[in-house]
């Protein structure tokens, strides 16, 4: 029962593992004629929430979207934003296929090296290369807008994941799914971490957010359990309220997986036992 | 108030379906493009929609609800046989079928923003290997001057000119893969200028912009800018050519 939570989690990545993998597929399948029935064949660009973001600026000037971003990705995007406005970015834990696939590489990464997997960057050098991906956010955003193009899809390595078969992946974008994929190994979601520019958007809400992380100071025991599963390395065992903006809400810390007291570290609103600090 | 697993898992689902379900209830969810050109900005026709935003993905019957060009003066300017429907013919179709031109020339899209610019009587300067059917310029006949028809007779393609592509041919996009090395065309890529040995400061020089990424084509990207593909295209080739 203690890891029901859990198993739910990866249910539901899986669900949006699979559902955006036959979209991609069926794309591919609908230019040849041939289409998987009850599946829909948007392109990848069509379903994806970010490009509704790098779409504003194009939107709020121009009247237009960026090329190859569409209504649904600004549907999409408010979803997702008021998603994260109520229980933080569960985007990116609960839904990105992206981050999934990190997960299920990290899970070889942690056979292999044990407790070693996820602590290889010094916390020193890694707190400041959090910030990285606001530059990655920064850029993109600059460079769609002055150019009028998804300049991000030569390097995003999503779009390489779910379109390598067509021909139209930058080699660069490959690159970088490999180097992911690669460091996926040694560290829990690296390009969520350093350069994910939708994951920088997303962490913001969790300085807003309603629902958030909670650990109750009364009943906390300590064992930082908490901290050693999460695959952000926040220090949850030293907040009474997570407000670190690499929080992703997979509730891994919480009472339901890993924190081996009951109702001490939850997802909550409103006040929740004595605060001690928030991070 | 306190949430938990399931319920957290059962909240990003429904919100989804909801969001999407709603939105497409309401017909606001939309995957491809809406086919709605963009429209001049500024000058004479300042409001009217741009020839020159006219898609491989648009259907003739896309240009006639937008542009008001019929679709059936469409099909008869690029001689679309009987079996086709004109108000479903995408643009992009015509780069397959019409096989390659003795003269290196194309009729594709840029031959029906050029043909719909000139019915309208709006301006636009095609690529410099756009070419017209001869039928599009017997209906140009009743549009322009004389002296507008003599100009385009060196644009113009007589249909036993046109070498229909072989059975089983590829169409247009496998086209572009056989597309001679160095040859730049409307859909030729950034990347592939700096395969083909262009440095990206050579072609910035050429630009005089910023290059765009390797994934884009040159065409839409000039565009974009607001710049004339035809002129950089030439100086383009010009550079590889001296390599």
């Amino acid at each position: 029962m203690k890891r029901k939570g859990l198993f739910l989690r990866r249910g539901v990545q899986v669900f949006f593992l699979l559902l955006i993998t036959l979209i991609a597929v069926n794309h591919t399948l609908e230019e040849r004629g041939i289409e998987i029935p009850l599946v829909g064949s948007a392109s990848l660009h069509a379903v994806c929430p970010f490009g509704g973001v790098v779409s504003l600026y194009q939107y709020a000037s121009a009247g237009t979207f960026t090329k190859k971003v569409h209504e649904s990705s600004f549907i999409l995007m408010i979803i997702v934003f008021a998603l994260a406005l109520a229980f933080g970015p569960v985007f990116c834990g609960w839904i990105c296929p992206l981050g999934t696939v990190q997960e299920f590489i990290s899970r070889i990464g942690r056979r292999i090296f044990g407790k070693r997997h996820n602590s290889f960057i010094p916390r020193a050098a890694d707190r400041y290369l959090r910030y990285l991906r606001y530059l990655v956010l920064a850029w993109v955003i600059y460079a769609t807008a002055v150019s009028g193009v998804l300049v991000f899809a030569a390097y995003d390595p999503y779009y390489a994941l779910f379109n390598f078969w067509t021909g139209e992946v930058a080699i660069s974008a490959f690159v970088i799914l490999a180097l992911m994929l690669l460091a996926a190994l040694f560290v829990e979601r690296p390009f969520c971490k350093y350069a994910c520019p939708y994951g920088a958007v997303l962490g913001l809400f969790n300085l807003v957010r309603i629902f958030g992380i909670k650990r109750s100071a009364d009943t906390c025991i300590s064992c930082k359990a908490c901290d050693r599963v999460c695959p952000m390395n926040i220090q949850v065992s030293t907040a009474g309220r997570v407000r670190d903006h690499q929080c992703i809400s997979c509730l891994e810390c919480s009472s339901e997986s890993a924190c081996p007291v009951p109702t001490t570290v939850e997802l909550a609103a409103g006040s929740m036992g004595v605060k001690k600090a928030e991070v | 108030m306190k949430v938990r697993s399931p319920l957290l898992a059962a909240v990003i689902v429904a919100t989804f379906v909801s969001g999407i379900g709603l939105s497409m209830a309401f017909n606001l969810w939309r995957t491809e493009s809406s086919r709605v050109p963009a429209r001049y900005s500024s000058g004479e026709f300042a409001g009217e929609y741009n020839p020159a935003d006219i898609r491989g993905s648009y259907t003739f019957g896309d240009i006639e609800d937008t542009f008001g060009v019929p679709a059936e003066v469409l099909g008869r300017a690029f001689a679309l046989g009987p079996e086709k429907s004109p108000a479903s013919y995408q643009v992009k179709e015509l780069e397959e079928s019409y096989g390659g031109l003795p003269d290196g020339g194309e009729i594709g899209t840029d031959s029906v923003r050029l043909f719909t610019a000139l019915y309208l009587g709006r301006p636009y300067t095609g690529e410099e290997t756009t070419r017209l059917p001869v039928p599009a310029l017997d209906i140009l006949r009743e549009k322009l001057a004389p002296a507008d028809i003599d100009s385009l007779r060196g644009i113009t393609v007589e249909l036993r000119d046109i070498v229909p592509p072989a059975p089983g041919e590829a169409g247009s996009e496998n086209r572009v893969i056989s597309a001679a090395a160095g040859e730049v065309k409307g859909n030729t890529t950034f990347g592939e200028l700096l395969e083909w040995g262009l440095t990206r400061e050579e072609i910035e020089g050429v630009l005089g912009i910023p290059m765009g990424p390797r994934t884009v084509t040159v065409r839409d990207y000039v565009k974009e800018q607001g710049l004339e593909f035809s002129v950089y295209r030439t100086s383009l080739q010009e550079l590889l050519n001296t390599q």
